[in-house]
């Protein structure tokens, strides 16, 4: 063999071994943290004592990540619970935790005014990652006796998050779908649908395609009627831990498809209200409350203030045009998943709107996106034990 | 050959070669003969492959060159692959084999690495089992070496313990023993001729528990059928005769899990008293068997801790109707390197704060070789928070001087000589300061005379009256094994979600421990 060759040969080797060496190693490591998709923020570490000495100190702390895939989560609260008889070190002093209200800055940005034993954070943003901690004093000898102490402490955590579910909608013609058959194509089609990262998790249930059928498909002189159809959505709490708030679900209808000055969707008043949906102007007017996880709230003003100066982008266009729909789900009425049903309706239109522009183009298929926003205050709760076990002489 | 069919022959042969290497290592020694023939001119190779993964077993060895020579057929074959995919190229001139076996190796590994994961187990039920049979097979077949190797060529891959979460530790108590102490007694020789002091007893005491016993007397006898015929005419310092054939000694300070000897000389076995015990039957040149006794006893402390979590009714519920509450472990946690255990219970946990009644159900169970001193009281303090209320057992008064057993009798509930037999009182807060508390009470000196631990766990529970705590003592404890039972009331607001409160339990109990006997024989030499 060539010289060369085995130069050659043996550097291969090397960067084989390199490369697959770190593979196995890092496959094995049990300490990878991730976040699965169902969850908007996360605790993906946590490092606690599990045994200290009377009287001696140790450090709690949780490491909090928002996921990459999601959305900005706002007012993100960490706390212990149940810390008592431990005692944090803070501000340069150790507090006794039950109700002491923090008298320095401290280190995140809501800190202040906040108890000792929590922390929080105005804003997180998508694959940011926060280590909060605090130092915990063990009860001394005399406090337990020199008897063993194994305390539990509970973290909590809690942030306002909201998801986007977006899904196209296939509209087909009945002529479109006589046609398939006929043909032995497949009719039964649905459009994509995307979601991001968040423990209440969207899934769109509306059969598809949604079939219309013209009244007089051979006449396009004639204005054709209104169709109207529904959408559905199944909402599933996939995470370990529970809305604190009404769920808010926001809806934004596309624009017309031939005419963006005109709507080919709009949602009938009477009967959507019937399913405890209205429009979002209406809602702004009422002044409809909701409940935010931290007590009742307009329920305008706190959607706006958790979507920041994100609100007017997103949403601007669409309450300007009266094509945003709301429901406000109660906590009460949300034990684990909830379903969603939102009658809508292709309008009568004219040449370039709705259902008359569909037959007079003599359009088969046409696709709809419809966003939904969904907006709540998420809760988890972990724990944890520490053990104090007295020195014996 | 277009590149990317070229490819996917070369990788389904070196999945396949992987598969049978590592499925049927036993079948590369059937292929030895031949594929030694086949992997002549790589033997070199071969032998160095062999090194790596220290294969000494036949299956193995046979596996590697087996492997090896397949690996000589597949450079063959891509050698002229390579040429002639790469010969065209003057910068590949002369390597194109060499990036041929580059690749192959790169195949091979990824084989190894799917295996690894778990991927050609997919029929292995669960993921646990498959990955379980995964790691089974690895851990025995030479495959597992070599990834291994590559894992980690230098030899220093972390074991799986050092890598591993962090881990919960065990409570560094648990592995004591549930003992107080033990007793043991030597003698020599053993046959002697009557009256001549030649008997040395060896007693041995051990402390197997976890607390320093301060004081520990040591009861020495003989027992039938030669009665109690053992004497000894000198004693020891800390030794007295009882009456004649039984003596009392006192050590001190034997500290956990250490030992103190006492040696007594010059024993012997009185012939007349032995001729009593037998009477006309008595014959003395017959050897006749003396069983020597040694109980030990002392008091011993027990403690055990009781955690009882509430949560505020809203949030617990709240937690219940997402199904999310976390029933608590039930029971103490207690202390071990004693023989009394001493477990509570206050029911399921968490309590809603709304829930302003509960019950707390005391038990105690003697675990160890001895037993408890009826002679002697036992004395148990109940430590709950203000807000939980007394612990006044059912069927115990609540103040000084009360008593249960039937009718109303005047007793003195720190009577220590009466107590311990006949009565059991209870006495809780104000009144047990002002009188098991007090020095000069006859509990508290007979308390002292433990001093260490047992007299610092009486202090501190006499030292918490009035300060956030009541405490309650009784000497109910008279039993092997019992429970009682007492109500407690939680009247404190939650200003958190959830709130631990800790009722403490510490008993102070009287234990003899006695040793196996130790037979002496004596005789008259006629």
């Amino acid at each position: 063999m060539m010289k060369k060759e085995i130069i050659t040969i043996g550097l291969c080797m090397i960067f084989v071994s390199m490369i697959l060496g770190c593979s196995f190693l890092g496959g094995g490591s049990k300490n990878e943290t991730k976040l699965t998709v169902e969850q908007g923020i996360g605790v993906v570490g946590t490092l606690n004592v599990d045994e200290l000495n009377p009287g001696l100190d140790g450090y709690i702390s949780l490491t909090v990540r928002n996921n990459l895939g999601g959305e900005s989560a706002s007012k993100v609260y960490v706390s212990l619970d149940n810390v008592e008889p431990f005692k944090i070190f803070e501000c340069g002093a150790f507090h006794n935790v039950s109700s002491e209200i923090r008298d320095c800055t401290g280190e995140f940005s809501l800190d202040k005014y906040l108890p000792y034993r929590s922390h929080g954070e105005s804003k997180m943003f998508p694959g940011q990652e926060l280590q909060f901690y605090w130092r915990l004093r063990a009860p001394s000898k005399t406090e337990i006796s020199n008897i063993a102490l194994r305390h539990p402490i509970y973290y909590d955590l809690e942030y306002d998050y909201r998801t986007t579910f977006t899904q196209n909608i296939i509209f087909m013609s009945q002529q479109e779908v006589l046609r398939r058959r006929q043909a032995g194509e497949t009719y039964q089609v649905e459009g994509e649908a995307s979601s991001g990262a968040g423990e209440l998790r969207v899934t769109g249930a509306t059969q598809q395609p949604v079939t219309y059928q013209f009244m007089n498909p051979s006449d396009i002189t004639t204005t054709e009627s209104e169709f109207p159809f529904s959408l559905s959505y199944a909402v599933t709490n996939e995470g370990k831990g529970l809305p604190l708030s009404d769920v808010v679900v926001l809806v934004e209808l596309p624009r017309g498809k031939f005419d963006s000055a005109k709507k080919d969707i709009v949602a009938d008043n009477e009967t959507m209200s019937q399913y405890g949906w209205m429009k979002f102007k209406d809602m702004e007017s009422e002044g409809t409350n909701c409940s935010t996880g931290s007590g009742e709230k307009n329920c305008s003003t706190w959607i706006q203030e958790t979507y920041g100066n994100e609100f007017n982008s997103l949403f601007g266009t669409a309450i300007t045009e009266d094509r945003l729909l709301v429901k406000i789900v109660k906590r009460t009425d949300f034990i684990n998943e909830f379903s969603l049903y939102l009658p809508l309706k292709l309008v009568a239109g004219d040449r370039t709107s709705g259902m008359t522009a569909l037959k007079n183009l003599q359009i088969p298929i046409q696709i709809y996106g419809f966003k939904m926003h969904n907006m709540y205050r998420y809760f988890t709760e972990g724990s944890s034990e520490i053990a104090v076990f007295p020195v014996r002489v | 050959m277009p590149p990317v069919k070229f490819f996917a022959n070369l990788a389904g042969k070196a999945t396949k070669f992987g598969s049978n290497v590592t499925s049927k290592a036993s079948a590369g020694m059937q292929k030895y003969q031949q594929a030694k023939q086949a992997a002549s001119p790589y033997l070199e190779k071969a032998e160095a492959a062999k090194n790596w993964v220290g294969g000494k077993a036949s299956a193995v060895k046979g596996g590697v060159v087996a492997g090896a020579a397949a690996g000589g057929r597949y450079y063959g074959a891509v050698k002229d692959a390579g040429h002639r995919m790469f010969g065209g190229l003057s910068i590949f001139k002369g390597v194109g084999p060499v990036i041929g076996i580059f690749l192959i190796i790169l195949l091979i590994m990824v084989v190894f690495w799917f295996m690894s994961k778990g991927g050609l187990q997919a029929t292995g039920g669960s993921e646990y089992t498959a990955e379980k049979q995964t790691e089974t097979l690895f851990q025995n077949v030479w495959i597992r070496r070599v990834e291994d190797w590559f894992a980690n060529p230098f030899g220093v891959r972390a074991t799986s313990g050092e890598y591993e979460e962090t881990s919960t530790t065990s409570p560094t108590t648990s592995t004591a023993p549930n003992q107080a102490f033990t007793v043991e007694i030597k003698t020599t020789p053993s046959i002697v001729q009557y009256n001549t002091n030649g008997i040395t007893a060896v007693i041995t005491t051990k402390n197997e528990g976890t607390t320093i016993i301060k004081e520990l007397k040591l009861n020495i006898t003989s027992e039938q059928p030669a009665g109690k015929c053992l004497r000894f005419d000198t004693l020891p310092a800390g030794c007295s005769p009882v009456v004649a054939g039984e003596y009392i000694c006192n050590i001190s300070d034997v500290y956990p899990l250490s030992s103190k000897q006492l040696v007594i000389s010059g024993g012997y076995i009185d012939e007349t008293c032995v001729g009593d015990t037998f009477g006309t039957s008595f014959d003395p040149a017959i050897p006749v068997s003396v069983f020597v006794n040694v109980k030990g006893s002392t008091y011993y402390p027990a403690s055990s801790r009781l955690a009882v979590e509430r949560i505020k009714t809203a949030y617990g519920t709240l937690l219940i109707q997402n199904s999310l509450l976390m029933q608590q472990q039930r029971g103490a946690i207690y202390q071990t390197g004693t023989a009394l255990t001493l477990d509570m219970d206050a029911g399921e946990q968490p309590i809603l704060d709304s829930v302003d009644q509960g019950g707390l159900l005391f038990s105690w169970t003697n675990v160890g070789n001895g037993k408890m001193d009826s002679t002697k009281n036992p004395f148990l303090f109940i430590v709950t928070p203000d807000s939980f209320g007394q612990c006044i057992f059912q069927g115990l008064g609540s103040t000084q001087y009360e008593y249960t057993l039937g009718q109303s009798v005047d007793v003195v509930c720190d009577n220590t000589a009466v107590l311990g037999s006949k009565y059991k009182c209870i006495v809780c807060d104000a009144s047990l300061q002002t009188s098991w508390c007090q020095e000069g009470n006859p509990v508290y000196q007979q308390i002292e005379k433990s001093a260490g631990s047992i007299k610092e766990s009486f202090d501190w529970a006499c030292g918490l009256v009035g300060n956030g705590y009541h405490v309650c003592a009784t000497n109910g404890l008279t039993q092997e094994f019992g429970l009682m039972t007492c109500p407690l009331v939680f009247t404190e607001p939650i200003n958190a979600n959830r709130i631990t409160r800790y009722v403490t339990a510490v008993a102070l109990y009287p234990y003899v421990v006695e040793a196996p006997y130790s037979t002496v024989q004596a005789f008259r030499q006629v």
